[in-house]
């Protein structure tokens, strides 16, 4: 193998002007440098990040995606929407540490094949300055879980339990949005060795494991975690386990990503100033993805998630708390586990896990629903022991606050609140944001018709499921929140947040469910002072 | 001509312009048959003028390929390229075009591009520059040109028609063999020619303007002799089938052997008659072998042979007694027997002992093998046959006086003899005269002479020498004297053979005698010549035969040139290098012996020789292009200038430069003032318009609908099961290279599941290639095909890198043959393994096989494309009162759609009266507009009734564009219309011409910036709109986006993103919204499905999972 060739070089190409060039190039017998890997696209539009982020999680060492210049794309839109695609995962590769040089955008006419020429050379030169991807595809590793059964994890879960009584479906959100969805029937499909229909296995991935039908179930059976292992139990043995993901699948990807072990993410770089963080402390801040969702969803939502992850910091120094924050710290796992990937949930877990022991932390606090449950209790299920104690800035907070000395600057805002699933159901953490809710100085909090045991889910979980009966549940949701008459919506999960968000963008309905969100976590360090 | 019905339903287009160009895509577009003529033979280079750049800042022929794709795929368009309009008259039915297609030589339809005949072409024309003009694989039509102007001087001087330029061509590339064989076409006696030929081809060399002529003959001799020196690289002359007829020649001399040498090539058998032991006749009787060592005769006889001519020799045949037995044998007897008599002086004492002809004594001295002479010997004569005659005697030992009655330097002798018999030291005596030989008993003792001066010149310019009048008279004293003057006539015996008063075999017309199926040709029917007119005469004689006697045209597939393309001028920049002269023996050490005088030229002086060929007809017919292109069959030597009367209802000329004057108000005009500044948009406009004026003239023939009417597209076939998967590889005529191992791979995929073909062809996109696919995949029930070749997508679908090539074959394949583009895999397979072949064999073979494999993996997801129905409304509405508005009213009422118009005037427009399909809303609003193509809804007011218009197509005026809103749909807020071309910089515009809109079915009357007049922009308009209307069933596209219905969340990012309104939003189920994308408008470009949050649209063609596999597959 020649020297060069150890390197991978992705280089998305334009149907249009560039193609023309490129085809120049190799009727005239350039040799285009052979780490370059050409994908013929229809447009540059068409490239949506995930595909971008997919060529890094599959091992590229460099992406290009090479199109028409502005003003020049023939559908017009194009080149726009690939700037965008490209800034957003650039932002992301750079948060990874892996550099955002390895990827570029570049343009180009038709009858410049002089200029991409030149333009390939360059950027596989850079790529080799820049050396080899740290990203080592999970595909090249091996595999060492264990199969999973239908018949364990039936019986795991007390599935034969079932009393087909039917009241999972009936409080199904999916399946009052009109599925054609029912747990129940799911349940007992799978029991009678049906765990191949097709129907099945769109139910498996469908279900948003909010929790409810858990909740009524009278044999308690856990549906959510049953849907859980049988997703995992899919991943093994299915050949497109990752079907039906939103966004492309970019989030499993980037998850997978983060397995790699010589990955060195950066993502603390521009921390605001007034924040203190403590390099010797025992109590560590774990942030979860919220640098990455901002990235990600900035053109669409404007999600801010990152503002409650500052928040949440500025509260601990308010409490005098200076943390340790982890530089490498990588994805608690949570969505990987979720939608059925457990093999890389556990690689992540490790990771997480030692690299925060060897620190000698001693309390690991966080804000995220998500992260305060898998790292909390999930880790320890899976086998990954955390040497650690985990513990939710809202219990934190409530014993700060409780110590009294603290009070809250007026809020004119009529409040609601959406609850997390994690935190709500699986955690029972249900009084204490409500607790903390009511010490704010607000004009009011009204619950929605649905909340605390039976509240609605965001109408989404671990990035997968997300179709027209989601929609139709968040827009139920929105409208639930409308009607209390509050005009704020404060949640604990960033996640609540943008998915929420995403469900007020419509063309037809927009303005009928336009409604302000704040995370609970800022608005306590917005509004707290000392007395 | 009174009615538009007696229009012939043709429209010709005069210069492919963007006037010309878009007129023809929009004629396309309507149905009506067009031919489009130009001067140019590439319209891509044609159409990659700066000036011609649109704003966006791509060159016009790479912003318009699609339209020149489907141009050269429309059946009912003609292109004449390249072309000259000789004529345009009127007619009856309109027109008469007389059009002379020129010369290009390689035929479009069979061309793969592979640029194989470029790149042997031996023509060098500096800066890489050929004979053949191959612009590389982006030309349309996908030919090169070669470029071949009148026949050179040399070949047209050469009696033989040797193709002089074309050896030196071959040899100036090193490839000597192929050279001499080029040679051997015409002339069998190369070595033999290259040494004593009196070169005719030199002595009309243009080079000699420069400095002197190139030294052919020596090039030639070089040839031959580097052949006996490489005799393994001799190549065995390539006989032709062998036939039944058998020929005699009658004597063995330059004219018999090029006649039984051209006789053998066509398969004859030939047998050659000679009376002398040896055969050549005068070459081997006539000249000296230090001119012409016996060796290489010898060799050259050899090679006759082996062609399988039979020489039967010491047989001398009485012309009189054994010509009718030998005629009865054979089926043709050519005579070529020479004419051996020496001419006599004429004068007092010819017939004293001593004195004897040139020939008379050469024969005695060949065949007596006289090796001493030393005594004083005088020539008379000045020919090279006195000077060749003077050096055999001087190497005999004989001191040798050469008496000419010219003037030294007026010798016709080649100097270069004269030059060698002066160093050998033969005296010359010029200027001298005999009158009288004198001697004593019986026997020569002296020359009477008297001197001569130059007389007259006559006609050729030669000036005869007179007697000196009053000259004294000397004598001269020799022991023998040659008279070596030339020959006269053989003494023939009468027999039946008719022969004139000389005394020569009377010939008619074909070197017919009078006897039958007895030919004559050479010396002995036209007097004493040159071996080269010799050899020419026999072999015409032989021509003759065969197409008499065989039937066989010798010259049918004779290359032709281009006789009205003179050579190119000799430029200034071509430095002065001077001849190579010819190394000789010194004459001291040649004097004594026979051996050869002149040595050759070197290697590197024979190269340098050929290099300073001018290459005056460019082509140099030296047919190395038609040999690669053997598979193929596209190089055409043999093409002529056609000359045809089209006849055509409608003319348009888009370009004057290349029209001639023609009058008449009928005649569209194209194209704008010369002085005006050049505005590729107005160009496109004024097509438009003159596509819109031809739709008009042609009046009722157009297919205009009305009404309503659903456009389909027929259903796909099905993507069958079981799965039969067949491999079809193209090796583009091995233009790139191949390799047993590409062979092998290609064998392998019969080990993968479910192929049950693999194969290789020579090249795919010619009709013998697409024939053995659509037949294989008939015969073996293939239902999904792999196609390596240069084809890069399945679709239907030019984008800007798409050849005439990859179109051709798609076309070809997915024409109603039952194979379906959903069928098929494509990849380029050229362009990503093969071009890396050259340089990196090992990563070509990989690349190879891993396109391969994972092609027949990817056609295991193949999906049969969607026919979407849509429903059309076929009127058009025009809203505004300004010129251009009401210009497209009429036009479009003329061609007989239906239109609403929309004024604010309170009375119909005056022009629109006349028509009664134009229903005028007056003192109307157009509040809003929605909708698309085909199902535009017009929100109109009028006095106090507001009600809502159906229409297909809209034309807006200027001030409707800038105060009506345009909504995609009910509901949804309005959307920005772009109507301005895209421009460098401005992002967001797709790209479209003036007159349309980002949405299709709605076009502006008057587009803003440009500068032609209202009517022409209303003209181009209506043609828009007339022509944006399906004719018929809609193509399946493929590539098109569908939202998949459970997935699609409604957020409308889609409909925000589509440039094209493709996308509209439906009402579901759950009191929410979704996607849904009109397959009719949706141009593939994916924008949608890289926003879409849920993954519910994607391409079926090229999904989402597709680009995630490739990515694996290419990564891991």
């Amino acid at each position: 193998m020649k020297a060069t060739e150890k390197y991978k070089i992705i280089l998305f190409l334009c149907n249009w002007g560039p193609h023309a060039a490129y085809q120049q190039l190799q009727d005239d017998g350039y040799r285009i440098p052979a780490e370059v890997k050409m994908v013929r696209i229809p447009c540059t539009g068409r490239i949506s990040k995930a595909l971008l982020f997919r060529a890094f999680e599959m091992g590229a060492d460099g992406v290009a995606i090479v199109g028409c210049r502005s003003g020049a794309c023939r559908y017009g839109s194009g080149t726009q929407a690939a700037e965008n695609n490209t800034e957003d995962t650039r932002k992301i590769l750079s948060l990874l540490g892996l550099g955002q040089e390895r990827m570029r955008l570049a343009t180009f006419l038709p009858d410049e094949s002089d200029a991409l020429k030149e333009f390939l050379f360059d950027f596989s030169e850079q790529i080799q300055t820049l050396g080899k991807s740290p990203v080592l595809p999970v595909r090249l590793q091996s595999d060492d879980l264990p199969k999973d059964s239908v018949r364990d994890i039936i019986a795991r879960h007390n599935a034969y339990a079932c009393q087909d009584c039917g009241k999972c479906t009936a409080s199904c959100p999916l399946a009052l949005s009109g599925k054609a969805y029912s747990p129940r029937n799911l349940v007992s499909d799978i029991i009678r060795g049906n765990g191949n229909a097709a129907s099945v296995n769109a139910g498996i991935h469908a279900c948003l494991t909010c929790g409810i039908c858990h909740e009524r179930c009278p044999s308690d059976v856990n549906f959510p975690e049953f849907i859980r292992d049988m997703r995992c139990l899919l991943h093994q043995t299915d050949s497109d386990p990752d079907r039906c993901q939103p966004h492309g699948g970019f989030f499993q990807s980037l998850m997978r990503t983060m397995t790699s072990p010589g990955l060195k993410p950066v993502r603390w770089n521009g921390l605001p100033q007034d924040i203190q963080v403590d390099p010797e402390s025992k109590t560590l801040f774990f942030a979860g993805c919220a640098p990455y969702f901002d990235a990600f969803f900035k053109k669409h939502q404007d999600v801010k998630t990152m503002d409650i992850v500052e928040d949440a910091l500025r509260l601990l120094n308010f409490f005098d708390v200076r943390p340790r924050l982890l530089d490498m710290e990588r994805c608690c796992g949570h969505d990987l586990l979720w939608s059925g990937d457990r093999r890389n949930f556990l690689r992540l877990a490790r990771l997480n896990v030692e690299m925060i022991q060897d620190m000698g932390i001693e309390t690991v606090i966080t804000t995220c629903p998500e992260c305060f449950q898998t790292i909390g209790f999930e880790y320890a299920k899976q086998g990954v022991a955390p040497g650690f104690t985990v513990t939710h800035l809202y219990d934190f907070l409530e014993q700060q606050i409780d110590k009294g000395a603290v009070t809250f600057k007026p809020l004119p805002r009529r409040i609601t609140y959406q609850d997390s699933c994690r935190l709500n159901r699986m955690d029972s953490v249900r009084d204490l944001p409500r607790k903390l809710i009511k010490r704010l100085s607000a004009d009011g909090f009204v619950e929605m018709k649905d909340a605390g045991h039976s509240a609605l889910c965001c109408g989404n979980c671990a990035w997968t499921g997300c179709d027209a009966y989601s929609k139709a549940l968040q827009v139920k949701r929105i409208r639930q929140a409308r009607e209390t008459g509050s005009d704020l919506m404060v949640t604990s999960c960033p996640k609540c947040q943008i998915h929420l968000r995403c469900a007020m963008e419509d063309p037809f309905l927009g303005e009928t469910l336009q409604m302000e969100m704040t995370d609970l976590t800022s608005l306590i360090a917005r509004t707290i002072c000392w007395e | 001509m009174t009615r538009p019905k007696d229009r012939l339903h043709k429209v010709i287009v005069i210069g492919a312009t963007p006037s010309g160009i878009t007129a023809v895509n929009k004629l396309g577009e309507l149905g009506i048959p067009v031919t489009l003529v130009d001067d140019a033979a590439d319209l891509d280079q044609k159409l990659a003028k700066e000036e011609w750049r649109l704003g966006s800042g791509i060159p016009f022929n790479y912003a318009h390929r699609p339209g020149l794709i489907r141009i050269l795929r429309n059946s009912r368009i003609r292109c004449v390229l390249p072309a000259r309009v000789d004529s345009i008259r009127h007619d009856p039915q309109g027109f008469a075009v007389t059009l002379t297609r020129q010369q290009t030589f390689v035929d479009p339809e069979r061309c793969i591009l592979c640029g194989r005949c470029a790149s042997v072409c031996p023509v060098d024309l500096g800066e890489g520059q050929k004979a053949v003009k191959f612009s590389g694989r982006f030309s349309l039509p996908g030919r090169p040109v070669i470029d071949k102007r009148r026949q050179p001087l040399c070949r047209e001087n050469c009696p033989l028609g040797v193709n002089a330029q074309g050896y030196m061509a071959l040899t100036r590339a090193g490839k000597y063999a192929e050279a001499l064989t080029l040679i051997r076409e015409e002339n069998i006696l190369p070595g033999i020619c290259g040494r004593i030929c009196t070169h005719p081809c030199e002595d009309a060399c243009r080079r000699e303007q420069v400095d002197d002529a190139v030294s052919i003959r020596a090039v030639k001799r070089f040839l031959a002799d580097y052949e006996a020196r490489h005799p393994e690289r001799i190549k065995v002359p390539v006989l032709r089938e062998k036939r039944t007829e058998t020929f005699a020649v009658i004597g063995s001399g330059p004219a018999g052997l090029a006649a039984a040498a051209q006789l053998a090539r066509f398969g004859c058998r030939v047998r050659i008659y000679e009376k002398e032991e040896k055969a050549g006749g005068l070459l081997r009787y006539g000249i000296g072998s230090h001119r012409l060592p016996r060796a290489i005769l010898d060799a050259e006889l050899a090679y006759v042979q082996q062609m399988g001519v039979e020489f039967v020799l010491s047989h001398p045949v009485d012309l009189a007694g054994d010509l009718a037995a030998i005629r009865n044998e054979v089926d043709g007897v050519l005579i070529t027997t020479g004419s051996w008599r020496d001419r006599k002086l004429g004068v007092e004492g010819e017939e004293l002992a001593g004195v004897e002809g040139c020939l008379a004594f050469l024969n005695r001295f060949y065949r007596e093998a006289i090796t001493s002479l030393k005594e004083t010997v005088a020539v008379i004569g000045d020919g090279n046959a006195a000077f060749d005659l003077a050096r055999t005697l001087a190497r005999l030992g004989a001191r040798v006086t050469l008496i000419s009655w010219f003037e030294q330097d007026q010798i016709p002798a080649d100097s270069e003899e004269i030059k060698g018999a002066l160093e050998e030291g033969v005296a010359i005596i010029d200027r001298t005269r005999i009158v009288a030989f004198e001697g004593d008993n019986g026997h020569f003792r002296r020359l009477r002479c008297r001197p001569t001066q130059p007389g007259e010149t006559d006609a050729n310019g030669i000036a005869w020498p007179v007697l000196v009048k009053d000259g004294q008279p000397f004598t001269l004293d020799f022991d023998r004297v040659f008279v070596a003057i030339g020959q006269v006539a053989p003494e023939l015996p009468a027999g039946g053979l008719q022969v004139n008063s000389s005394g020569y075999i009377t010939v008619g017309e074909g070197f017919r005698t009078n006897l039958s199926a007895i030919y004559a040709a050479g010396d002995g029917v036209v007097g004493p010549s040159t071996v080269v007119k010799a050899m020419a005469q026999g072999k015409h004689a032989a021509d003759q035969m065969l197409f008499d006697i065989c039937k066989i045209e010798t010259g049918a597939n004779r290359s032709r040139r281009s006789e009205h393309k003179d050579f190119p001028e000799i430029g200034a920049h071509i430095p002065v290098c001077n001849r190579t002269p010819m190394p000789e023996k010194r004459s001291v050490t040649r004097k004594e012996n026979f051996e050869e005088v002149a040595l050759g030229l070197p290697e590197s002086d024979a190269l340098y020789e050929s290099q300073r060929c001018l290459q005056c007809g460019i082509c140099a017919e030296c047919l190395q292009c038609v040999e690669v292109c053997q598979a193929i069959g596209a190089v055409r030597h043999g093409e002529a200038e056609q000359t045809t009367v089209e006849h055509a209802g409608v003319v348009i000329v888009a370009d004057p430069r290349i029209a001639p004057a023609v009058r008449g108000d009928d005649v569209i005009r194209a194209y704008g003032s010369e002085s005006a500044k050049v505005d590729v948009y107005a160009m496109i406009m004024r097509g438009f318009a003159a596509a819109a004026q031809a739709m008009v003239l042609l009046g009722d023939a157009l297919p205009i609908q009305k009404g309503h009417g659903v456009s389909f597209l027929p259903p796909d076939p099905t993507v069958s099961e079981p799965k039969r998967i067949g491999a079809f590889v193209c090796n583009c005529n091995q233009s790139l290279g191949w390799s047993d191992e590409l062979d092998r791979h290609v064998n392998d995929l019969y080990g993968l599941k479910d192929v049950v073909h693999a194969e290789v062809l020579s090249s795919a996109c010619v009709p013998e290639g697409i024939a053995a696919i659509i037949k294989t995949v008939r015969d073996k029930g293939i239902n999904r095909i792999v196609l390596g070749s240069c084809v890069c997508c399945s679709l239907d679908l030019a984008c800007s890198a798409c050849t005439d090539q990859r179109s051709r074959l798609k076309h070809a394949l997915f024409t109603a043959t039952g194979i379906s583009r959903a069928m098929v895999v494509t990849r380029n397979i050229r362009g990503e393994a093969l071009s890396l072949l050259q340089k990196d064999p090992d990563q070509a073979a990989l690349k190879f096989k891993g396109l391969l494999v994972r092609s027949i993996k990817s056609t295991r997801s193949l999906k049969i494309f969607s026919s979407p129905v849509r429903n059309y409304n076929f009127a058009a509405a025009v809203v505004g009162e300004s010129e251009a508005a009401i210009q497209s009213a009429v036009t479009l009422a003329r061609t007989g759609m239906d239109v609403f118009m929309f004024t604010s005037t309170e009375r119909p427009p005056e022009a629109i009266l006349p028509y009664s399909n134009i229903h005028c809303f007056q003192k109307a609003n157009v509040a809003g507009i929605s909708g698309t193509l085909g199902d535009f809804k017009l929100d109109v007011r009028t006095a106090d009734l507001a009600q809502q218009i159906h229409v297909g197509t809209v034309v807006l005026g200027e001030s409707a564009r800038n105060r009506i809103g345009y909504a995609r749909q009910d509901g949804m807020p309005n959307r920005d219309v772009f109507c301005t071309m895209q421009k460098q910089g401005v992002a967001g515009i797709p790209q479209f011409y003036p007159g349309m809109t980002s949405i299709s079915g709605l076009f502006l009357a008057n587009p803003p910036g440009i500068r032609i007049s209202s009517k022409l922009k209303g003209d181009a308009a209506a043609v828009l709109a007339a022509a944006v209307m399906p004719r018929g069933p809609r193509k399946s596209k493929g590539y098109t986006v569908a939202v998949d219905q459970e997935r699609c969340r409604g957020c409308g990012r889609c409909a925000d993103v589509c440039p094209y309104q493709a996308v509209t939003l439906r009402q579901n189920g759950m009191d929410g919204y979704q996607a849904w994308v009109d397959e009719a408008f949706c141009k593939g470009c994916g924008n949608c499905a890289s926003v879409c949050p849920s993954g519910a649209a994607d391409s079926p063609y090229r999904n989402q999972v597709f680009f995630e596999q490739t990515l694996e597959e290419i990564l891991i």
